[in-house]
């Protein structure tokens, strides 16, 4: 019995080193992608949480309430500045806000129940409000002292959080149902059944730390070979979500590019619908993006053919 | 005499035996501690994997 166990340890063991080998590949990837300034590392790190559902429906609500956050703050500031001296001229700024609203659409147009086309429309939708949100304040910092705009900001800060109290729920209940979701996978891994304690994490009544202790102790008081099965499982869990991770950075790039100017393309067909005033300033900014996004591509396409050229992997 | 080496070779089976099980009982609480300290790394990885510390996403500051 003894023996059976010590060679079926021998097996783990050795099944652990091939899951340890593979777990260097997606660190690799992310620091590949970094030298394009596309995808950032916190943007790779979000997109760990679309291997649920319920993580796809978190990120994006999240990235949705921070862009109408910026809007919200875009309207505020522009108002101050034309109560401070109504003869400069905002409408690049209001240009921005206009684009910023119209990025903020197209987050509900996300095809949620497609993690690819989730994961590639939530990075160029990102990337996009980033850029949108830089110029926005190159333009204010040239307008305004610091001293204004630290003034601006005080004063507008609480009627902006007002505004967007009600996508600040959205994000609560989808933060709850995605930390549900997980910790029921992890548990299930576990073989341990605990719907309060899943609840108390989902509600925030207890932290992560708290939830890991808890199961290190129902792990620990397992019999032996329950802990074998239970750790067989985990790692078999990790090992694929770090395989899907992996493999949605390689992918990321190269299709948030292409999601990208294909959204900026629509958009300025759709230009023509809107009651924009600014329309000519919107299409010459969206064209720059366009262009933009198109050398990025093709630096990204070289860049591959060069690697595959020497016969690097990386 | 035969009652002597039979009662010695018990006696060397049963050292025998006990060295071994000795020697088992060692391996097995090495490697059950070592399963036990990798299912509690297990547990760490897969709350890291799923992104345990949700973080606001931040798109910078507009003023």
């Amino acid at each position: 019995m003894k023996n059976a166990i010590f060679l079926s340890l021998m097996l783990f063991a050795a099944f652990s080193t091939v899951f340890a080998e593979d777990d260097v590949e997606p660190v690799l990837i992310s620091a590949q992608l970094n030298e394009s300034d596309f995808v950032s590392p916190e943007t790779l790190e979000e997109l760990a949480a679309f291997s649920l559902p319920e993580g796809i429906d978190l990120r994006i609500e999240m990235l949705k309430k921070e862009i109408i956050e910026r809007i919200a703050y875009g309207e505020e500031t522009i108002t101050k500045i034309i109560e401070l001296n109504s003869s400069i001229n905002v409408s690049s700024l209001q240009a921005i806000v206009d684009e910023l609203e119209i990025l903020a659409n197209e987050t509900d147009l996300i095809d949620r129940t497609n993690v690819t086309s989730a994961v590639d429309s939530f990075v160029s939708i990102k990337k996009e409000a980033l850029d949108l949100v830089s110029e926005f304040r190159e333009l204010v910092y040239g307008m305004l002292t610091e001293e204004q705009r630290i003034q601006i900001r005080e004063q507008i800060t609480q009627r902006v959080q007002e505004r967007i109290a009600l996508n600040i729920q959205n994000v609560t209940r989808a933060l709850n149902s995605y930390k549900n979701a997980y910790a029921q996978r992890i548990m299930n891994s576990l073989g341990y059944d605990n719907e309060t304690l899943i609840e108390q994490f989902a509600l925030g009544q207890i932290n992560a730390t708290r939830l890991k202790q808890a199961l290190k102790v129902h792990y620990d008081e397992m019999n032996a070979s329950e802990q074998l099965i239970a750790l067989q499982a985990m790692n078999q869990s990790s090992y694929q979500l770090r395989q899907e991770i992996a493999l949605r950075a390689n992918n990321t790039l190269r299709n948030a590019l292409n999601n990208s100017i294909q959204r900026l393309n629509q958009r300025i067909e759709n230009l023509e619908r809107l009651n924009l005033t600014n329309k000519d300033l919107i299409e010459q900014n969206i064209q720059n993006r366009i262009q933009n996004a198109e050398n990025l591509r093709n630096e990204w396409s070289e860049r591959i053919v060069s690697r595959v050229g020497t016969g690097s992997r990386k | 005499m035969n009652a002597k080496i039979i009662a010695f070779s018990l006696a060397l089976i049963a050292m025998v035996a006990g060295c071994t099980s000795v020697q088992n009982d060692s391996e097995t609480d090495m490697t059950n501690q070592q399963v036990i300290d990798s299912g509690n790394q297990a547990i760490d990885n897969l709350f890291t994997d799923y992104g345990e510390n949700v973080t606001d996403i931040d798109l910078g500051e507009m003023i």
